[in-house]
């Protein structure tokens, strides 16, 4: 296949190749509600709530332990 | 409060940004926060209960620092610019004004502020070596050699690994062996690491069949 022929179907559907490797937001909501479900949230009075967190540190006088993960990649 | 925190990239998430606006790093991350959300202190090291006493400690001694600079102690200003160093809150540029500004650090806080200045020295090497652990092992060798050895825990044990990397490809046995009870000191007793090991041990056995 001539090289400009090549080159114009990859620049056609290039922003198709870019966007497979990219997760939807369905699928990123999916994935932050996995993490959500981990056991280690059961164990002990965590919240995911920043605000909430700091407005507790405030009335008790004690810093926040802070653990931050993700859930957009493995 | 226990807080936790899940960067997920959901369009419009409240917060999503949150690690990224406290300095970022690599996941998972625990950090100590005050009531304004500020680092107060960050985990390094194994997730043991000594290690996290030994940053619960730190962030406490951190607050003090603070209250004692706010209210005109020099010499704790010195020690506050050295944690916040630490912390990555300062670059070294700006710590080392500020502690300028401040007056002479005693010879103990020089100490503190050259081990954590190794220390970033260290995470400088390997980030920028990337894949190319050898490299860096061999850096930091040289390092071995002239007595700089960093003293925080993920540096030492990034240090110590990368030059078991460096003297496998040299196929030194003596250097690997050195480097290698050097990691075994920290981690060797923890249960998640034995895969770790046996790899070592697998290429130790592969260098001396080698001799």
């Amino acid at each position: 296949m001539p090289r400009p022929l090549l080159a114009a179907i990859f620049f056609l559907f290039a922003p198709a190749f870019a966007l497979a490797g990219e997760p939807s937001q369905d699928e990123l909501k999916k994935k932050k509600e996995e993490v959500l479900k981990d056991p280690f949230l059961k164990k002990a009075p965590w919240t995911l709530d920043y605000d909430k967190a700091l407005a507790e540190a405030v009335k008790t006088g004690k810093p926040v332990f802070a653990y931050f993960t993700r859930s957009f990649a493995p | 409060m226990l807080f936790c925190h899940v960067t997920s990239h959901i369009e419009n998430e409240p917060n999503d940004k949150l690690f990224e606006q406290k300095g970022g790093g690599g996941y998972p991350t625990i950090m100590m926060l005050d009531e304004k959300g500020d680092m107060i202190g960050k985990h390094s090291g194994e997730r043991s209960v000594a290690e996290f006493e030994k940053t619960v400690g730190k962030a406490v001694r951190y607050l003090d620092l603070r209250k004692k600079a706010e209210s005109g102690d020099k010499a704790a200003g010195i020690d506050l610019a050295i944690a916040k160093l630490e912390l990555g809150s300062l670059t070294a540029d700006a710590a080392q004004k500020q502690i300028a500004e401040l007056g002479t650090p005693t010879p103990e806080q020089q100490a503190q502020l050259d081990a954590v200045l190794l220390n970033q020295e260290v995470m400088a090497i390997s980030k920028s070596a990337g894949q190319d652990r050898a490299s860096a092992g061999k850096k930091f060798s040289e390092m071995k050699t002239a007595g700089k050895i960093p003293t925080g825990a993920t540096e030492y044990l990034t240090f110590w690994d990368n030059i078991t990397v460096y003297a496998e490809a040299q196929n030194d046995v003596t250097m690997f062996e050195e480097a290698l009870a050097k990691v075994r000191e920290k981690i060797g007793q923890n249960p998640s690491k034995k895969k770790y090991f046996e790899t070592k041990e697998a290429a130790l056995k592969k260098m001396k069949s080698k001799k």
